[in-house]
């Protein structure tokens, strides 16, 4: 399992959600994550579709590469080891 | 024989006491009395009054006018509305050329063509002023206080009647009248309300504590005791929306990107420095926006449809604060447009990491201003519609600018949390979705509530 996060430094909640992540990154060493800045990734913004959305955004990919649940705004700790868990074999 | 001449002489000097006593009645009572003094004046003397619908002040005054001008023959007072007359509003400026004086707000009162008088806060304060410019038109000594407490207030004609007794006494004052007088000749006549006003306020406490029907009441506030209430209105509404304003993410989303940039500059003191300036220079800014949108109302804002303006502006803020607060979008919405945003932060880049720290500190400045230029409709409604409030409360300027400042300190204290944690800790932060949720539904609701009384009840925002 992948989570790519896409957030930008003048977002308040992406600031907000930056350590929490890091929390459950190491609480729940089981998936890899790639960061990418709303102003200096272009080409993977308009790949998954993140122009218009509210930041910050969090895709979790399957070993395939395949979306598989797509999260955006402020999320809680609970939720997103909650969704680790669910996800971390596939 | 002796007996009858005895009695003749008891009886003439009786006559020539009567005679002197009512001789003194006269004088003293000329002095003392609004009523006799204007009846048997020479001139007479125009009073004009500049009034709105929905001014509380303007009603007060108008009905102190109203019994005035019943009461004195030489008073002509006439009336000039100006939220709905354009012709009555364009003489009030004229007024305003003539005494070069700033046309703040309503009532306005032009005295005899020669003096005026802004604002009215009491019968016993400007009440009095009106009066003793009166009398200072008609060469008469101007009322104390104390004469008014006896004949002013209630103005009726039996109290007046009384007064003669009390004048005996009053004479030795009349040196103090004088000295009273001259502050009339020394000061301006904004000044001469100002001056009345402190007594004012004595009287205003008096009555809370008597039980005033208007009241609000007193309470311990943690360790400030005895806090009025009423007073705290204006105080606490300027804090609210400002907090509100304050975390608008129109108002912030430049300083995070400043604030990511200057955690990796290594001297803490540039840090400090040039995070500070930009700090200071947007909050200078928003001060000379809420300025201007205050002089703007203050000029124009006796208009009816202005009114209705901005509460239909405080009623769309008010829709949009309460969706985002039922709608819950705890994310940041892409802000400023692609281009507009990368032009600022290569901008801000540019300057902050400038190696001389004036064209650093000069850049801020002008980003600053910049910056908050370009969001200037993105966060207008909220200022506007407080800018409308303070305009249409009774309030000298001082004040004015006083709870402008509170506005700015409470808009940017959130600003300066943010910076400061972010330069201590060197790591960005931001506010918990969950508390801009609930400052927007706080926002909403007062914004809500001021939308409706500016078109159902006015008089509810005039504060002072």
């Amino acid at each position: 399992m992948k989570v790519l996060k896409f957030g930008a430094d003048w977002c308040s909640t992406c600031l907000v959600m930056k350590p929490r992540w890091k929390k459950v990154e190491k609480t729940h060493p089981v998936f890899e994550s790639e960061f990418f800045d709303y102003d200096s990734s272009p080409e993977e913004i308009e790949k998954y579709g993140i122009e218009d959305a509210s930041l910050p955004v969090f895709i979790f990919l399957d070993k395939e590469g395949n979306e598989m649940e797509r999260l955006s705004g402020g999320i809680s700790e609970k939720t997103i080891v909650s969704l680790i868990e669910k996800y971390k074999d596939r | 024989m002796r007996k009858h001449l005895v009695s003749k002489t008891f009886f003439k000097l009786c006559a020539l006491s009567i005679i002197f006593l009512l001789n003194t009645f006269v004088g003293s009572f000329g002095r003392l009395s609004t009523a006799k003094t204007f009846a048997e004046e020479k001139e007479k003397v125009e009073i004009k009054v500049f009034w709105s619908y929905g001014c509380t002040h303007c009603s007060r005054e108008r009905e102190f006018l109203e019994k005035l001008a019943i009461k004195s023959d030489n008073i002509v007072v006439t009336e000039y509305e100006v939220s709905r007359d354009m012709e009555n509003l364009l003489l009030l400026r004229d007024y305003g050329e003539k005494f070069s004086t700033d046309i703040s707000g309503v009532p306005f009162t032009v005295i005899g063509e020669i003096d005026y008088l802004s604002g009215f806060r009491s019968d016993e304060t400007t009440g009095l002023a009106i009066v003793n410019k009166v009398r200072k038109i008609l060469g008469e000594l101007p009322l104390t206080t104390l004469d008014w407490d006896k004949i002013g207030k209630t103005g009726g004609q039996e109290e007046i009647d009384q007064y003669p007794e009390n004048t005996v006494e009053e004479i030795p004052e009349v040196t103090q009248n004088q000295k009273d007088n001259e502050w009339l000749d020394e000061t301006s006549s904004e000044n001469a309300v100002d001056i009345v006003t402190p007594l004012k306020i004595k009287d205003q406490d008096n009555e809370i504590e008597g039980g005033a029907p208007f009241s609000l009441g007193r309470i311990d506030l943690l360790v400030f005791k005895n806090v009025d209430l009423e007073k705290m209105s204006l105080p606490l509404l300027t804090v609210v929306l400002a907090l509100a304003d304050g975390l608008n993410p129109c108002a912030m989303w430049v300083l995070l990107f400043l604030i990511s940039l200057l955690i990796k500059v290594e001297s803490p003191k540039r840090r400090w420095l040039i995070g500070s300036i930009f700090i200071l220079a947007s909050g200078i800014v928003y001060f000379l926006f809420l300025t201007a949108w205050l002089k703007f109302f203050l000029f124009i804002g006796f208009i009816q449809w202005t009114r209705y303006l901005i509460g239909t502006v405080a009623l769309g803020a008010a829709h949009i604060y309460i969706k985002e607060f039922i709608q819950n979008p705890t994310g940041c919405k892409v802000i400023g447009g692609n281009e507009n945003r990368k032009k600022v932060f290569s901008k801000l880049r540019e300057y902050a990491l400038k190696d001389n720290i004036l064209v650093a500190a000069m850049g801020m400045i002008v980003l600053a201003f910049g910056v908050n230029l370009v969001e200037f409709f993105c966060s207008a409604g909220l200022p506007a519609t407080y800018s409308n409030i303070l305009a249409m409360s009774n309030l000298n300027s001082g004040a004015h600018y006083a709870y402008m400042m509170l506005y700015i300190v409470v808009f940017m204290i959130d600003d300066f949390i943010i910076f400061a944690i972010a330069m201590v800790t060197l790591r960005a932060v931001g506010v918990e979705s969950k508390y801009v949720r609930w400052a927007h539904l706080l926002g909403g609701l007062i914004m809500l509530l001021i939308g409706l009384s500016l078109f159902l009840k006015p008089e509810l925002l005039m504060f002072g």
